[in-house]
């Protein structure tokens, strides 16, 4: 187009001639105030940048009002040039118009941002299951895994079932071993001291092989911050033809691999319950410090969790099983010990006190 | 068992062994030590030596520079001022690291341009005496590099061990001896009595008539007679001891006693002879209502059953518990009578238990004595007697000259013979798992334990048990006793090649876990609380004692009065979490619980009818045997929830919302819709006599199939009062339902699925004015009965509305009403005649009209 340098033609001046040159100033012009208006960002701004070159009394309108004043053989070409602005002009403007549209929702949606911090109410508050619950459940997912059927049996039970058949007569000095709650209404009758109940009914129910898991809640004459009148514990069976103390030793180190992970080690160590023979001691090494010794394993690196054995022939005998043709081992230990080795939790009794906001602190999913 | 090492040395050498060795051997044949405690005046390593050379110092004529053999490659090198230390000299070595009494750390030093490593100490540095002449002469060939107190004989150790109550033996040092020996490889040494003087012409049948009338209870009896004795205190040694094993000395004739038991896990019992009627024991059976005062000054109500010693007079003591304080020993005792008797243990153990009297001798008893050993304990008292008599106890100004009965009397009415038991090899091989096990392990372990090898032909070894293993019964306790001295970790880890035949698993189990899961996805927090409950709790809930839920079990040793029922319903336990949590200004508490009721009904389950249908059947998981025992209570799967007030505390985002029934409604039928039971839940007033606890006005009753299922609805104000949970929002809302009947109704429940509809619905609304007393469930029914039904699908209600504008005695309830075509898009045109059709019989059986 033509030299930029070129003096701005006057509005008033009535030569004809001058009008191409006068559309190309104007074009730079106004190509000078579109940069400014876009800048801005304003609707209004692109408003009137139309209005003072498109408007009736525009910079282009009043070009096309002096093309009158052009001589027959000027119009053309100045007629052309004057075209040429007005379909620049007017083109910028419509994108113009649909940038400003974008501004305006732009401006709009960032006026009044969310205090994204503000705390809120879910429809549905947070629920969550017990630790107790949560800890049964990774157990006992592990126990099916290793082909084990969950069983479950009463709690109020008869001394035969939780005492005399997993061989612990009446008077034998063994029953101190856990303190009885017994019931009034009925002689015999008690709160189970174990789910070693379970194999009684269990065996009594069913013919090997079998692989048992029975978790349960269990009652001893106990209160202080390690020991609670109820708590839970879980107990695995296995009775088949030929089983040994070395299967024992095996799946009890399986299974604590499985739970705690592949550099758990386990440690049994002689010890007595009346319905095992040869009877153990089950220890994990210490979930704290790897087995090298601290507060929690008092230093010995090892933590007492549970106990285990071979089934007693006398238990066999009690159910009706040929103790000659069957063996098999049990190994049972406390959920909540374990949850509270999980959780780091030193008191065992805030796990049965209902805080409705202790509770909340454990997710559904661990 | 408090076991002082310096006493175990006596019966087992221990040399060359540090404490924690010996623990370790203890716990790794289930004797476990639960502690290791060090009584000693120094600490680090203070040691047996043996001075090599001795030589002048080169800058100190007093000094002298010693090469010591602490039993390590290097010997050490001393400097010392002692005149006596010379080479081929044992002595005491404190290393560098030790310290000595005063605080004296011992470090490597230079004295005088000489490296010294070490002190060879004096007694007085070793706090043992005032003695500072010259270091300490060590006599004999003590092991070079072991631990120098035991070799001196100060300090101790005393181990915490944890015996078993099936070992009887190891209440006793010589038992527990036994054992370590055997472990260990080592030999056991025994007290000997043999140079016991015993005073020929002195006979205890001429002082003691020994009775035994009742040879149930008392298996043997034995009776020593001692004169010339006198109450003195009992050498320091003997005092040492017993301190260390937690007994309190008290005078030569007790602790002799004491002593003697602690050896051989035998309880003895002396004397005063003179006090001793006629020189009668009789062992007896109480007669109902005797009475005794026993050592400790108790007057004791006795009844048949209690073993009672009698002189000629009557009791005299409770045998194998406690003696009597008539014959107990005084000052001025001078003639005594020992007596070492086997009596039963469980007679023993109930009498103790019942009369909350336990005592050394009792615990002994109900585990079992070795009724072949009673003569030779009795020789021991009477040797410890002599020797404490003679040994310069004559310092306190004695002048006893102790006599010993030349024999004893011994009563044994029945005699008892060995236990003879046959292990097999291969058997033990089996159990263990351990195939490397030989013939040779098999009997060295038992004969090393004492057992005595009779028939040792074949495969089946025969083995004669000895007394003091009364634990020992069949052949798996052999078995038990080779795998445990040969150390569990022996074992090798395998799993089991197994057939695979799964046992069937009840399906319930799994569906409370799902309940679980489906509570907590409603909001609600599990818990998990104690199955007590108290009257206060039962009459808070106005419950008496006709009703099904008053409990019908009672604990006959609760832990506090609190705790002394069994629930019947998980209810008070959560309403007492609500009011913890409310004591802890925490309100909106919302938990559940899965948990069971315990219900005694005895023969007569028709008791409940028919309010609580069902709820006497028996419980799940019982085995058939169980299901057939008539009397056994019954067990019911019970989910209980509470919503405490308010169900929404006011926040910048809503008002605060009061908890009521509908919430409590909202969330049970949340549960029964997660298992597909909502459209089959039959919904009913309560009846208040069934449920008192509940608010009459605001509870409901759920039924599936025609049964039971549970309820839900606010806490009647009189219990929330009595509870202490009435506040002016109103009471907790409370749930409960029966896992059972919610699991047969899904089992039984038929699916199938609806088609998705692919044309859009019209929908109508409708305010309907009608009487109060018509309710929501009413209008469901008009619907369903609404006969020139088209393609009406669903009716909604949006709106509820009572108030002064309506006439008296009416409400107003507006319904959306949907009309859909499973195969076309419906007009307006099809719709208006089925809606006012539906408009006017709905009028016409609800008694309604349009506002």
């Amino acid at each position: 187009m033509t030299d930029s340098s070129a003096p701005e033609p006057s509005a008033k001046d009535p030569s004809a001639t001058a009008l191409p040159t006068r559309a190309s100033a104007l074009a730079v012009a106004f190509d000078k105030e579109l940069a400014v208006v876009r800048d801005s960002r304003s609707a209004a701004a692109v408003d009137e940048l139309r209005v003072g070159y498109l408007g009736r009394k525009g910079k282009v309108t009043a070009l096309l009002e002096d093309l009158r004043h052009c001589t027959k053989e000027e119009r053309p070409a100045a007629g052309r040039s004057i075209n040429e602005l007005k379909q620049h002009v007017e083109a910028a403007i419509q994108q113009l118009k649909s940038e400003a549209q974008e501004w305006e929702l732009s401006t709009r949606l960032h006026a009044e941002p969310l205090d994204i911090s503000l705390p809120v109410t879910a429809s549905v508050p947070q629920g969550s299951l017990h630790p107790v619950t949560l800890i049964r459940r990774e157990l006992l997912t592990e126990f099916r895994r290793l082909g084990f059927t969950v069983f479950d049996g009463p709690e109020v039970d008869y001394d035969f079932y939780n005492f005399s058949a997993l061989n612990m007569p009446s008077d034998h000095p063994a029953r101190d071993m856990q303190d009885t709650f017994y019931l009034r209404e009925q002689e015999n009758l008690l709160l189970r001291t174990h789910t070693s109940n379970i194999q009684i009914h269990c065996m009594l129910n069913e013919r090997p092989p079998l692989r048992i898991v029975a978790p349960g809640r269990v009652f001893r004459v106990d209160s202080d911050p390690t020991h609670t009148p109820m708590f839970h514990q879980i107990e695995a069976f296995v009775v088949d033809r030929g089983v040994t103390f070395a299967h024992m030793k095996g799946v009890i180190d399986a299974f604590m691999k499985a739970v705690f992970g592949s550099s758990m080690k386990t440690r049994l160590r002689p010890s007595f319950f009346p319905f095992v023979e040869p009877g153990a001691e089950l220890d994990l090494q210490c979930v704290q410090c790897q087995g090298k010794g601290c507060r929690l394993c008092k230093q010995t690196g090892w933590l007492e969790v549970g106990g285990c054995g071979m089934i007693h022939p006398n238990v066999f005998e009690a159910v009706d099983y040929d103790s000659e043709i069957y063996s098999g081992f049990a190994f049972g230990f406390g959920i909540d010990r374990m949850a509270m080795l999980k959780y780091k939790l030193d008191d065992l009794r805030q796990l049965f006190e209902g805080n409705h906001s202790f509770l909340g602190h454990f997710p559904l999913f661990t | 068992m408090q076991v002082s090492l310096n006493w175990l040395n006596e019966y087992v050498d221990l040399q060359g062994l540090k404490p924690e060795d010996i623990g370790a051997a203890f716990t790794a044949i289930g004797l476990e030590v639960e502690g290791i405690d060090k009584q000693s005046a120094f600490t680090g390593d203070v040691l047996v030596g043996k001075v090599l050379t001795a030589s002048r110092h080169p800058n100190a004529d007093t000094l002298q520079l010693c090469s010591v053999d602490v039993g390590k490659e290097v010997p050490l090198n001393i400097v010392c001022g002692a005149p006596n230390a010379r080479a081929g000299l044992h002595v005491v070595v404190a290393t560098v690291g030790a310290t000595l009494p005063g605080d004296f750390k011992i470090k490597k030093s230079k004295i005088r341009g000489e490296l010294s490593e070490g002190m060879l100490c004096s007694e007085k540095e070793l706090n043992l005496s005032e003695s500072h002449d010259g270091i300490i002469e060590l006599k004999g060939e003590p092991v070079l590099g072991s631990d120098a107190a035991a070799a001196l004989g100060i300090g101790d150790t005393v181990l915490s061990l944890n015996v078993t109550p099936n070992r009887a033996d190891c209440l006793g040092m010589i038992g527990l001896a036994r054992d370590l020996a055997a472990k260990l490889k080592r030999t056991l040494k025994e007290p000997q009595t043999g140079d016991l003087r015993r005073d020929a012409k002195l006979h205890t049948e001429n002082h003691l008539k020994i009775n035994v009338s009742d040879a149930q209870g008392c298996l043997r009896f034995v009776g020593l007679y001692i004169d010339g004795v006198a109450t003195v205190p009992a050498p320091a040694w003997m005092q040492k001891r017993l301190t260390a094993a937690g007994l309190r000395p008290i005078n030569l004739l007790v602790d002799a006693t004491n002593y003697a038991m602690l050896e051989y896990s035998q309880p003895i019992h002396a004397y005063d002879a003179r006090n001793v009627g006629g020189g009668v024991l009789e062992v007896r059976d109480a007669r109902e209502g005797e009475t005794l005062v026993t050592l400790d000054g108790q007057t004791r109500l006795l009844q048949v059953g209690d073993l009672l010693i009698c002189d000629d007079k009557g009791p005299i003591g409770l045998a194998g518990i406690m003696g009597g304080a008539s014959s107990e020993i005084r000052p001025d005792t001078s003639a005594i009578l020992i007596e070492v008797a086997a009596f039963a243990g469980s007679r023993i153990r109930r009498t103790s238990k019942r009369l909350g009297l336990r005592s050394e001798a009792s615990y002994r008893f109900e585990r079992g004595v070795d009724v072949d050993n009673l003569a030779t304990v009795a020789w021991r008292v009477a040797q410890l007697i002599a020797d404490g008599l003679s040994s310069g106890s004559g310092a306190t100004g004695s002048t006893a000259s102790p006599r010993v009965a030349a024999d004893l009397v011994d009563v044994y009415p029945a005699e008892v013979s060995k236990k003879v038991i046959a292990v097999r090899v291969s058997h033990t091989k089996q159990v263990l798992g351990l195939s490397s096990l030989t013939r040779s392990d098999v009997i060295d372990a038992l004969t090393s334990l004492e057992f005595e090898l009779l028939d040792g032909t074949d495969d089946r070894l025969v083995f004669e048990v000895p007394f003091f293993r009364g634990d020992i019964e069949r052949e798996i306790d052999l078995v038990e006793e080779i795998g445990r001295l040969r150390g569990f970790d022996k074992i090798p880890y395998q799993l089991p090649v197994m057939n695979i035949k799964p046992t069937p698993e009840d399906p319930f189990i799994s569906f409370q876990e799902s309940a679980r899961t489906a509570m907590a996805a409603l909001g609600l927090r599990e818990t998990v609380s104690f199955p007590f409950v108290s009257l206060r709790d039962i009459e808070a809930l106005r419950l008496t004692p006709e009703h099904a839920y008053f409990p019908k079990l009672t604990l006959a040793n609760p832990l506090s009065d609190q705790h002394r029922h069994m629930q019947t319903s998980l209810v008070p336990g959560l309403l007492r979490a609500v009011y913890d949590n409310r004591r802890r200004s925490e309100f909106g508490t919302r938990l559940f619980e899965c948990g069971r009721g315990y219900f005694n009904f005895g023969a007569d389950k028709s008791s409940l009818e028919p309010a609580f249908k069902g709820l006497a059947r028996p419980g799940r998981h019982y085995s058939p045997r169980a299901k057939a025992e008539a009397e056994r209570p019954s067990e019911r799967q019970w989910l209980a929830a509470v919503l405490d007030q308010p169900y929404q505390e006011k926040t910048w985002q809503t008002p605060s919302v009061n908890t009521s029934f509908y919430h409590g409604k909202a969330t049970l039928l949340g549960l029964l819709r997660d298992f597909g039971l909502a459209d089959m839940a039959q919904w009913a007033v309560i009846n208040p006599e069934h449920y008192p606890f509940l608010h009459p006005g605001a509870a409901a009753s759920v039924t599936l199939n025609g049964k039971l299922a549970g309820f839900v609805g606010e806490l009647h104000p009189a219990s929330a009062a009595a509870l202490d949970l009435l506040t002016a929002e109103g009471a907790p809302v409370i749930i409960e339902v029966d896992l059972e009947i919610l699991f047969d109704a899904q089992s039984k429940a038929q699916r199938s699925a609806v088609s998705v509809k692919r044309f859009p619905a019209i929908t109508r609304d409708i305010a309907f004015l009608l009487p109060k007393h018509k309710t929501h469930a009413d209008v469901l029914a008009a619907v369903k009965g609404f006969k020139r039904k088209q393609n009406l699908t669903g009716c909604e209600l949006f709106d509820v509305y009572t108030g002064d504008k309506l006439p008296a005695g009416m409400k107003s309830m507006a319904y959306r009403f949907a009309f859909q075509s499973p195969d076309r898009t419906l007009t307006d045109q099809e719709v208006e005649p089925e809606l006012e059709a539906l408009t006017s019989s709905l009028n016409q059986s609800l008694e309604a009209s349009q506002r």
